[in-house]
């Protein structure tokens, strides 16, 4: 460890766990990767302390990124707390020493699993998405040379007969969360388990989009003010999920709700995923049905 | 050619260094046309090229990547100072290129030599370096394209003769292509093979 | 009112305590030392060097007993750490021919130069409980008497045998003899070539291995395999650094090597000959050599023309799913929460059943399950 730096990272590994030689490995990939919007660049993905399927893309891509200079945040299904979260921000603490923090406006690097938070990212944010399965087209197609041939000469019929099954069996797109998006005009890209409520975001965001696949070994990355389409159909446009209820806790009407069972008849409730939008609302004042009926009460 | 090798420096933060160049690259790369400010980051080498040129083949490159360098500088000072310092083989031909160095000096910039790949591994292609005197005093050049808002202007000086034809044709190999960073001084703008560069008038 | 769970690093630190506790068990039995594990649990030992792809039997036990003697926790710490290691360069090719045998067996002949040497084995053995094994500290191991004179100099490998009659399909390097690939280096592409695969079967799961092996052998694949040869011993490392430019002794290192041979009825190019599958792994893990020997031929059906019609002859199949690692984890991330996408479903699922129901309404037909909602 160099000594000027003030942190108090963990002596026994180097700064930010992975090897210099990976980190450049990891680095020459992301520049590709920004190069070549939503083409899956593949590199060598190492081992982490943590498991396969549990971020180690995410991880190696935050890795081969942080300096002393950032803030981390880590959430997983929108929220901060959640076990995967916890344990990935407390790995950064450990080997990086580097400041973290729950709030979306004050981070540099954010590391997701499963949502976009609801404030809009910044030109100054790098969002970075943990990927189980980069390979939009591996449901339709098992094979890793015939998916790569098909994205090389842009052969995407598939992918559009099999949305337009699901039209004509359920009358629309029955896919909720990894709702495919072309990128650029030109790749198919998967936006990892996000609910489709979260791609319309990816869309000209002012933020670096970057996605770390460990297990399967790809990068890929959407640059900036980058379009980003849902795929569709003229007659069967892209549609989000939306609630009849607003958040419990802050009344936000435009933010992704998660259900809560409450008890067990039945009894249900809807609160924010994303927990930094739900805790600035409510410290801003606003309030959910329920508190809004105790209060009157 | 004889003279004795000087070894210059490496990072002075063999780390965070590279960390700190590596993120400039990227915002550079992520926003085509927008010059980003590289400290080289107490990297020095032979004078012939930028310390900021230097220390982004340092931060990106090992016995992994081969370099290419034009026939001048492969009998230059550079190239003991690469092999010094990060390893790096030279590409015997610019096709065998991970990263290069183009300059005016050594003719026409000529994108097409280097690594274009096949559409199947579009990644494999070379990052080429082109030393530019300055960013404002050349033709200005509007830029589009995937990490641009609308688009930006600028001026690069002092770039190889045929870039922005070279540059037209590569952006249309697309998702094939070379990728180009300009570095000028300390400053740097990134225009990847998804950058489109359309030529606005002579500088004033 | 409801309030959001809150506290999960508390609980999280919580669980690294609970499982220090669990992993130590009753503190009235003596503490395991892992010179134990490493002396006495050479096969869990070996295993957890192939799997975690790294040979040190110290760290190998030390993993054992931090996971508690999960072989698969243990292998995933082994390749955690091995991910810290710099990386010098490629040893020489290990001279197995050449190797110090314990153990050398083949099921082709009944007799061959060097001879059958049955070493350390349960083959032969009765599975029966020995029970004196029960009772610590009393069971001093027999001392072995030296049978009869000792072992051959030379022990020929049994397929280089038949090579030199042109029966066996000759295994040739390949011109300039190119530094092996390292698929923790560089991501494998497919199609592969045979170095790349064998190094991911070497890292493989063994269960996974030995259920496509066996497979094969039960008629999902087309290949009848003989044990040509079994070999296991101690062999050294020797390792060739640039600057010095002269091969250097890295030490000696446990090793089983198995060759399968397998007929090949021959194609219009290639006379009938027989061909074979190689196998290697860390330590004493014979299970493991045969059933990898048993898959690589399986999956050399591509290079001979053989249709590729069994799932242990499609590559992409068996490498992608054999990493112990990454199966695991990935299938084990089903334990994080999913609750967002969950919703997702939940959300559609009420939607198209409301769409059904309202359909179905017109004509006023229930079925009695969707009536008892």
């Amino acid at each position: 460890m160099s000594a000027d730096t003030a942190l108090c990272a963990d002596p026994n590994y180097n700064f930010a766990y992975i090897d210099e030689q990976t980190k450049r490995m990891i680095r020459r990939a992301l520049l590709k990767a920004v190069s070549i919007p939503g083409y899956q660049v593949p590199f060598g993905s190492r081992e982490m302390p943590l498991a396969r399927g549990w971020g180690t893309g995410g991880i190696q891509v935050t890795a081969a990124l942080i300096g002393p200079l950032d803030r981390l945040k880590v959430i997983d299904q929108g929220a901060d707390d959640t076990t995967n979260a916890v344990a990935i921000r407390s790995f950064f603490s450990r080997v990086t020493g580097v400041e973290t923090t729950q709030k979306v406006a004050e981070a540099t690097i954010i590391q997701t699993r499963h949502r976009i938070p609801e404030r809009p990212l910044t030109e100054d944010q790098i969002l970075v998405y943990q990927v189980p399965q980069p390979e939009p087209l591996r449901k339709l197609e098992p094979s890793e040379v015939e998916t790569r041939n098909m994205h090389a000469w842009e052969e995407y019929g598939l992918m559009q007969v099999r949305l337009y099954e699901d039209i004509a069996r359920f009358g629309h797109v029955a896919t909720t969360y990894s709702y495919p998006v072309m990128v650029n005009d030109r790749y198919v890209a998967s936006p990892t388990p996000i609910p489709k409520f979260d791609n319309p975001k990816m869309n000209m965001m002012p933020a670096l989009q970057l996605f770390g696949a460990g297990r399967e070994k790809r990068i890929y990355a959407i640059p900036p003010y980058t379009k980003v389409r849902s795929l569709d159909f003229d007659d069967h446009p892209f549609t989000v999920q939306s609630w009849t209820q607003p958040c419990t806790l802050c009344g936000a009407r435009d933010s992704y709700l998660d259900e809560v069972i409450v008890d067990d008849s039945g009894g249900r409730i809807f609160v924010c995923s994303d927990t930094d939008h739900c805790e600035g609302r409510r410290e801003l004042g606003h309030v959910g049905p329920a508190e809004d009926s105790e209060r009157s009460t | 050619m004889n003279a004795p090798f000087q070894p210059g420096r490496g990072f002075r933060d063999p780390v965070l260094g590279p960390q700190v160049v590596f993120r400039a690259v990227l915002q550079a790369m992520s926003r085509p046309g927008r010059p980003t400010t590289l400290q080289p980051q107490g990297v020095s080498g032979p004078s012939v090229a930028p310390a900021t040129a230097l220390a982004i083949l340092l931060a990106l490159c090992d016995y992994e990547t081969p370099v290419w360098l034009d026939e001048e500088w492969r009998g230059s000072a550079l190239r003991p100072w690469l092999a010094f310092h990060c390893g790096a083989p030279m590409a015997r031909e610019p096709n065998e290129a991970a990263f290069g160095i183009l300059r005016a000096a050594s003719g026409p910039a000529g994108l097409a030599r280097f690594a274009q790949c096949d559409a199947r591994y579009p990644d494999r292609s070379t990052t080429l370096l082109a030393l530019c005197d300055d960013f404002e005093s050349g033709p200005r050049l509007s830029v589009e394209g995937p990490g641009v808002q609308s688009r930006e202007m600028i001026a690069p000086a002092g770039l190889p003769e045929e870039f922005l034809r070279d540059a037209t044709d590569n952006a249309a190999l697309f998702p094939r292509g070379v990728d180009v960073l300009l570095v000028a001084h300390d400053r740097i703008i990134g225009l990847p093979r998804t950058s489109r560069l359309t030529l606005a008038g002579e500088n004033a | 009112m409801y309030v959001a769970v809150k506290g999960g690093e508390a609980a999280i630190r919580a669980t690294h305590d609970l499982v220090a506790q669990m992993r130590r068990g009753d503190p009235c039995v003596p503490e395991l030392d892992t010179r134990q594990i490493r002396e006495q649990m050479k096969l869990a030992v070996a295993r957890v060097m192939n799997e975690g792809s790294l040979y040190d039997e110290d760290l190998a036990a030390l993993a054992l007993k931090q996971s508690q003697g999960d072989a698969v926790e243990a292998a995933f710490l082994m390749r955690a750490y091995r991910t810290t290691l710099p990386r010098f360069g490629s040893s020489a090719p290990l001279d197995t021919a050449r190797m110090a045998i314990r153990r050398r067996i083949s099921a082709a002949f009944k007799d061959l130069p060097g001879g059958q040497v049955l070493g350390p084995t349960y083959d032969y053995t009765h599975r029966l409980f020995d029970f004196a094994l029960e009772a610590a500290g009393l069971t001093a191991a027999p001392a072995v008497t030296p049978g009869g004179a000792p072992l051959d100099e030379s022990m020929p490998r049994v397929p280089d045998i038949l090579g030199s009659e042109g029966l066996m399909e000759p295994e040739r390097a390949l011109p300039d003899d190119p530094a092996p690939c390292d698929v923790t280096r560089e991501p494998a592409e497919f199609p592969i070539d045979r170095d790349g695969r064998l190094q991911m079967l070497a890292r493989g799961d063994e269960g996974f291995l030995l259920g496509l092996a066996y497979s094969v052998q039960r008629g999902f694949g087309a290949n009848h395999p003989f044990a040509g040869e079994i070999r296991m011993g101690e062999t050294s490392v020797r390792y060739r650094p640039e600057d010095l430019g002269f091969e250097i002794d890295l030490g000696e290192i446990t090793v089983t090597e198995c060759q399968m041979i397998n007929q090949f009825s021959g194609s219009k190019d290639a006379p009938p000959q027989f061909t074979r599958g190689y196998g290697f792994a860390f330590g004493h893990s014979e299970r493991k050599a045969m059933s990898m020997a048993i898959v690589d031929r399986s999956l050399k059906c591509r290079d001979l023309g053989e249709a590729a019609d069994y799932p242990a002859q499609k590559e992409e199949f068996v490498l992608y799913h054999c990493d112990t690692i990454e199966a695991s984890g990935f299938v084990e991330h089903l334990k994080l929460p999913h609750y967002v996408d969950f919703q997702g479903e939940l959300e559609l699922i009420r939607k198209i059943r409301r769409e059904h129901d309202e359909r179905a309404a017109e004509p006023a037909l229930f079925t009695p399950s969707e009536a008892a909602e």
